[in-house]
C-alpha cells in the first residue's frame, strides 16, 4: 500500500509523523527491556524513557513519551490522541480535552466542505469547522482548544442581527480528522465515537456537549431540571448509552413538537443531579450559575432539616 | 521534486515520530550509517520467464466493495456492475469472512456472477508476512477471475536500498505469478521514475497487458501528475497501439480528466455515500453544496432526484437514500463525457 511520502503515510495512518528537534546524530542507544505486557502486546522501555511497542515480535510502534497506568498505557500521538494499550487490546482514544472539542462540534458545531467553480473551469474546495454559540466564554473555550489540540486559531465572526458568534476553522486536516470520527454526520446530525472514548472521555464529551444543547433550570418550584436536546435521535440515545456505561440512569427520549419540526429530549433523574455536576458539569456560565444556586438550596435545605 | 531521505534529515538532526523518533527503536536503523546493522541482502534480480497473459478487459471503471460491509454488495439491490475488486486485506484481517469465501470461493460466498479481481493493495504490515505461497494458497481458495500481482510499499523518503529491495521483490512475485493459470494485473509502484519504469518495462518483458497503479497516495499528495504522464508514454511505446494494453488508476477517489482512455477503481463511491458526499461530473460534493443542491440527475439511480430530495429521504429512510447515493456514486464515476463544462 505504501507510497508517497514515508512521513505523511505516518500521519494519516498512525497519528505520528510530527518533526521532532533531536540534534545531530552521534550514535543511537540500543539497550532496552519489558516495561509491561498486555495479552500479545509487549511494551519494551529504554533507559532514556523510550518505548516501542510490540506484537508477536512485530513492531507496533515507537513512542517517546508514555504514561503508564495499572491497567494501561498510554502513548501520545499528534492532534490530541493517545494510543490506549491494556488487557483488551490498542485503540485510539481522545485526550479529554479532543472529547470536548467533539462534544461542542456536535451539539453546536459543523464540519463541512463546499466546491467553488473556478473561471478557469476548475474548482476550489473550502473545508470548514465551525462552532456557533452567543457565549464568549463558550467561543474562548473552542479557541483555546482548537489552538492546543491543532495549533490554529479559529476565525470569528459575529451576527450583528441576534449578537451569534461563529469560531471558523478552515483546514482540510481539522475537516478529515473530525470526519474520521463520525462526529457530524450532516446538518443537525451527529453520533458520538463511543469506541473511541474512554470513561474520562466519556465524561469530557457530554460536558461539550451539554454547554452546547444542554438545558439546567430552575422550575418556579426551586427544582433543578437538566436535559439534553437535539433534533437527531439517533445521536441523542447514544448521549444515554454513554450516560448509562457511566451508571446514570437517563430517562427514555421524549420528544416536542416545535414550529421548526420535532426536538428530541431526555432528562436525568434528580437523585444523580449531584453525581452529574460533579462528575460532568458544563462549561456554559448559565449552567454552572444554575448549578450553584441548585448547590445552595440544597444546603440550605440541608441545615434547616 | 527531490526529498531529503529521513536518515540523513535524523543524523542532521530532525527526527520524525514513529519512524526515527525515538532513536532507540528506529524503523530505519538497518539503513543508518551510524549505529545500523542488520541490513538484509541485497534482492538479487533473476532472470524472468514470459507468457501470453490475457487481457482482463477493465471496464470504465470497477467498483472496489467493502467484504465485511454488505451495503456494499449493490448487485444485491438489483444495480448492475460487470466486474468488482475484493480486497485481499479485508478478508486477511477477518478471520471469519476468509473461512466461509475460502471454502466457498469468492463467486459463491458473495453470490456475485461477475467479474471478481482481488486487490493485492494492503498495509505494509502484511505485505511482509505474505509469501508467495501463502498468495498461491489464497488464490487457489478464493478463485478469483483476475489478481494483482502481490503489492509492495515504496517511499519516496526513505533510503533508496528499501524501495528497490521492494521494487525487485515485485518484479520478482511477478514472474512467480506467471505460473498461475488466473489472468493477472501488473503493478505500477516505485518511489521514482526509474524504480516504475523499470517495473514496468520487466513486467512488459513477461507478458503482462494489463496494469493498475495504486496510487491513492501521489494523488492526496498532489504528486501523481509527476509521475502519470510518463507512465502513459511508456506504456504507448511499449506496445503497438492503444488497444494492447489497459491501465487502471486504483484507490484514486476522482475522475481526472485530463488523462484519457484509463480505467478507475475505488471504494470512494461507497465511503463518499455514507458521509452523505454526491459525486458530480467525478469530483464528490456535500449534499448541501450549493453548487450542485438543485441539479437534478437522470442516471439510473436518482431517476430525476436531485441531492436535495436524497436529503429528504435521508431523513426519512437513511439507509435506501444511502443506497441510491452509492449506486448514483458508482454511475457517475463511470461516466465517459462530462456532464457540463
Amino acid at each position: 500500500m505504501g507510497g508517497g511520502s514515508a512521513v505523511k503515510q505516518y500521519q494519516r495512518r498512525f497519528l505520528q509523523g510530527e518533526p521532532e528537534e533531536t540534534g545531530r546524530k552521534e550514535e543511537c542507544e540500543e539497550a532496552y527491556w519489558t516495561a509491561k505486557t498486555f495479552g500479545e502486546y509487549e511494551v519494551r522501555e529504554t533507559e532514556g524513557g523510550e518505548y516501542e511497542l510490540v506484537k508477536g515480535g512485530i513492531n507496533v510502534g515507537v513512542f517517546s513519551e508514555a504514561c503508564v497506568e495499572e491497567k494501561r498505557i498510554l502513548f501520545s500521538l499528534s492532534h490530541g490522541m493517545l494510543l490506549e494499550v491494556s488487557e483488551e487490546g490498542v485503540r485510539e482514544i481522545p485526550t479529554p480535552e479532543k472529547a470536548v472539542f467533539f462534544g461542542m462540534i456536535a451539539s453546536d458545531g459543523s464540519n463541512a466542505f463546499y466546491r467553488h467553480r473556478t473561471h478557469e473551469g476548475g474548482y476550489r474546495s473550502d473545508y470548514s469547522t465551525r462552532f456557533f454559540s452567543e457565549n464568549v466564554e463558550l467561543i474562548d473555550l473552542f479557541d483555546e482548544l482548537s489552538e492546543k489540540i491543532y495549533g490554529l486559531t479559529p476565525h470569528q465572526y459575529v451576527r450583528e442581527r441576534n449578537g451569534l458568534i461563529t469560531a471558523a476553522i478552515y483546514s482540510k486536516g481539522v475537516f478529515y480528522d473530525l470526519s474520521d470520527f463520525d462526529i457530524k454526520t450532516g446538518a443537525y446530525e451527529f453520533s458520538v465515537p463511543r469506541e473511541h472514548l474512554d470513561e474520562e472521555g466519556k465524561r469530557a464529551f457530554l460536558k461539550g456537549f451539554f454547554s452546547g444543547d444542554g438545558s439546567a433550570s430552575m422550575t418556579y418550584k426551586g427544582e433543578l431540571l437538566i436535559r439534553f436536546y437535539s433534533k437527531c435521535r439517533e445521536g441523542l440515545e447514544e448521549l444515554r448509552q454513554i450516560l448509562m456505561d457511566l451508571d446514570f440512569h437517563p430517562y427514555e427520549i421524549g420528544e416536542d413538537r416545535k414550529l421548526e419540526g420535532v426536538v428530541y429530549r431526555f432528562s436525568i433523574p434528580s437523585r444523580e443531579y449531584e453525581r452529574f455536576i460533579d462528575e460532568i458539569g458544563s462549561f456554559k456560565p448559565e449552567h454552572i450559575s444554575v448549578f450553584e444556586e441548585y448547590r445552595r438550596l440544597r444546603s440550605e435545605k440541608r441545615e434547616r432539616s | 521534486m527531490i526529498e531529503t531521505c529521513l536518515v540523513d534529515k535524523c543524523i542532521r538532526g530532525t527526527s520524525y515520530t514513529g519512524i526515527t523518533h525515538p532513536r532507540s527503536f528506529c524503523r530505519l536503523r538497518q539503513y543508518c550509517p551510524i549505529g545500523g546493522r542488520d541490513r538484509p541482502p541485497p534482492e538479487q534480480v533473476l532472470p524472468s520467464g514470459r507468457k501470453q497473459v490475457a487481457k482482463v478487459r477493465f471496464p470504465r471503471f470497477v467498483p472496489e466493495i467493502d467484504v465485511a460491509d454488505q451495503r456494499s454488495w449493490i448487485w444485491r439491490d438489483g444495480f448492475q456492475t460487470s466486474a468488482v475488486f475484493v480486497p485481499l486485506w479485508q478478508l486477511l484481517t477477518n478471520e471469519k469472512i476468509l473461512a466461509q469465501a475460502s471454502s466457498k470461493g469468492l463467486h459463491d460466498y458473495l453470490d456475485f456472477d461477475g467479474g471478481i479481481l482481488l486487490s493485492t493493495v494492503m498495509p505494509d504490515e502484511l505485505i511482509d508476512r505474505l509469501e508467495t505461497k501463502d498468495y498461491f494458497k489464497l488464490i487457489n481458495d478464493l478463485k478469483p477471475d483476475a489478481t494483482m500481482v502481490p503489492d509492495n510499499y515504496t517511499y519516496t523518503d526513505v533510503p533508496l536500498y528499501q524501495s528497490w529491495s521492494q521494487t525487485i521483490r515485485l518484479v520478482s512475485s511477478a514472474n512467480d505469478f506467471l505460473k498461475l493459470d488466473t489472468p493477472l494485473i501488473g503493478l505500477v509502484k516505485g518511489a521514482n521514475l526509474r524504480q516504475m519504469d523499470w517495473v514496468l518495462k520487466k513486467q512488459v518483458e513477461m507478458g503482462y497487458v494489463s496494469f493498475a497503479m495504486p496510487a491513492r497516495e501521489l494523488f492526496e499528495e498532489e504528486r501523481l501528475d509527476e509521475f502519470l504522464p510518463y507512465i502513459l508514454s511508456t506504456l504507448r511505446k511499449s506496445f503497438r497501439g492503444e488497444k494492447d494494453f489497459e491501465f487502471l488508476l486504483y484507490g484514486v477517489g476522482q475522475r481526472l480528466y485530463s488523462y484519457k482512455d484509463i480505467s478507475y477503481s475505488n471504494l470512494s463511491w461507497f465511503l463518499r455515500a455514507k458521509h452523505g458526499e454526491y459525486y458530480w461530473d467525478g469530483l464528490f460534493y456535500d449534499l448541501r453544496d450549493p453548487s450542485i443542491r438543485f441539479e437534478e440527475c437522470y442516471c439510473e439511480a436518482c431517476r430525476g432526484m436531485m441531492p436535495q430530495d436524497i436529503i429528504d429521504l435521508w431523513f426519512k429512510d437513511k439507509e435506501h437514500a444511502m443506497r441510491i447515493l452509492a449506486f448514483h456514486n458508482l454511475l457517475d464515476l463511470s461516466r465517459l463525457k462530462r456532464r457540463r463544462k
